[in-house]
């Protein structure tokens, strides 16, 4: 009898370990995200870029980025991009790590002030129809100085999930990729939470993450890793 | 994810008509299994895990005056003494105190038995309340050493609570399945022995969808 509970107490015991789930990844092009999005820079003015790497499963990468411009005479930049704008016209900057290279011109005037891309969107959460899983509350997206935050109300209020993420999204009906700590950006979603959700009720913020243009994003979605999309906002 | 747990059934007559029963989960454990990408073998998510008390039922069970047929009408009392506050969402217990009602009834010779069952569990908090019902045909073998048992387990919610659901499938709301399930028991001697126990299921909602093992002691 002995033996038996002790043989039943193992299988207990090694049975309840955590195991590993194998999950299909989302293979995607890399690309180097350069942030603010500048629309002009007046001539004289100097902004900070700066530049994230994700890999071709969308995931960032601490990677040196090497900035140049081909518009020498028009916008300077620094190695580690700082740039200034020194006259008039089309500047053309590049960024690049080993293969992978963005580009990005920006308007150089005299007269018209620097302008960084602002973002100023908001939307109402509503339950994605999985199951019985409910989101309510309102969101808003607001950028300052280059730096975005996202805001759910003190209205917000959603289902309980073991591994829950924040994502800005371009559907609402997929899966999606995230990784903790470690924030997934590919063509079709970011992820703006950085570790699973600990909290499901009221006023929360998030610094959406270097390398997210909120622009390019159409909702505010909360995805459970274990299948479900909870709810959305359409952003607007 | 998985859910296990170590628990204490007992039974016991406080007089010919009156029984006591308790079910004790004095160690339930959950775990999120960590992820990891198929492609890149890169973790993603690390695990997660919670261990605490179950929610203890304690019911008693009365044998009414039907005549030949033996009909009982119990009353479980499920006490809120499990975890459903923790913030990943492994719950351990619903956090809501319930009663049920139930009415058993069954027939039987020398070899085999069967049972039927059928109560209304109310429920607290924003819970739905549900409709619970049961049946198992069983019968002996092996000099009766061997007790085979065919069991019918299944919920309907009547979804008229407020409370969401919980992806997880542990204690979440509206909950419903039918589920099939094979028990064994085996005398090793004539006052205890082991039990073994699968059950599936052929529908369900938000409940965990994997089948369930069980094995276990029993002494009478």
């Amino acid at each position: 009898m002995k033996k038996m509970l002790l043989l039943f107490l193992g299988t207990f015991l090694i049975s309840s370990c955590i195991k590993t789930d194998f999950v299909e990844e989302v293979v995607v092009a890399p690309q180097i995200l350069i942030t603010p999005n500048i629309t002009s820079i007046k001539v004289d003015d100097k902004i900070q870029l700066s530049g994230v790497f994700t890999n071709n499963y969308g995931r960032t990468e601490n990677k040196q980025i090497l900035w140049s411009t081909t518009t020498p005479e028009i916008i300077s930049i620094s190695p580690n991009g700082l740039i200034t704008a020194l006259k008039a016209g089309e500047g053309v900057l590049k960024a690049v790590v080993s293969t992978v290279e963005s580009i990005r011109n920006i308007k150089i005037t005299t007269d018209v002030p620097t302008q960084i891309g602002s973002t100023n969107k908001s939307g109402s959460f509503k339950s994605a129809g999985s199951g019985s899983y409910t989101v309510t509350g309102d969101v808003s997206i607001i950028t300052e100085g280059g730096k975005s935050k996202i805001t759910v109300n003190d209205k917000f209020k959603a289902s309980v999930g073991p591994s829950l993420f924040l994502l800005l999204t371009n559907h609402t009906n997929g899966s999606y990729s995230v990784m903790a700590n470690n924030p997934v950006i590919n063509g079709t979603s970011a992820q703006i939470s950085l570790t699973r959700l600990t909290k499901f009720e009221g006023s929360m913020s998030w610094d959406i993450p270097q390398g997210i243009d909120a622009n390019n994003y159409k909702y505010a979605l909360l995805y459970c890793t274990l299948g479900p999309v909870f709810g959305f906002a359409e952003l607007k | 994810m998985g859910n296990h747990t170590l628990s204490l059934y007992g039974e016991t007559g406080i007089t010919d008509k009156l029984t006591l029963q308790a079910y004790i989960p004095f160690f339930v454990r959950n775990v999120l299994n960590e992820t990891r990408g198929a492609q890149s073998g890169t973790l993603l998510e690390p695990g997660i895990e919670h261990n605490n008390f179950g929610d203890v039922d304690i019911a008693l069970r009365y044998a009414l005056p039907f005549g030949k047929l033996p009909v009982s009408a119990m009353l479980m009392l499920g006490l809120p003494t499990g975890n459903s506050t923790q913030d990943s969402g492994l719950f351990t217990g619903d956090g809501e105190f319930n009663q049920m009602l139930k009415i058993n009834t069954g027939v039987g010779a020398s070899k085999w038995w069967t049972q039927f069952g059928v109560g209304f569990n109310n429920r607290t908090k924003g819970f739905s309340d549900e409709i619970r019902y049961d049946a198992e045909f069983g019968y002996k073998m092996l000099n009766n050493k061997l007790l085979s048992i065919f069991k019918l387990a299944g919920i309907e919610s009547l979804n008229n609570g407020t409370e969401g659901a919980t992806t997880t499938g542990l204690f979440s709301n509206n909950v419903e399945y039918l589920s099939p399930g094979l028990e064994f028991l085996y005398f090793i001697k004539p006052k205890y022995g082991v039990s073994f126990r699968a059950a599936g299921a052929i529908k369900g909602q938000n409940v965990l969808a994997s089948p369930s093992f069980s094995f276990g002691f029993f002494y009478q």
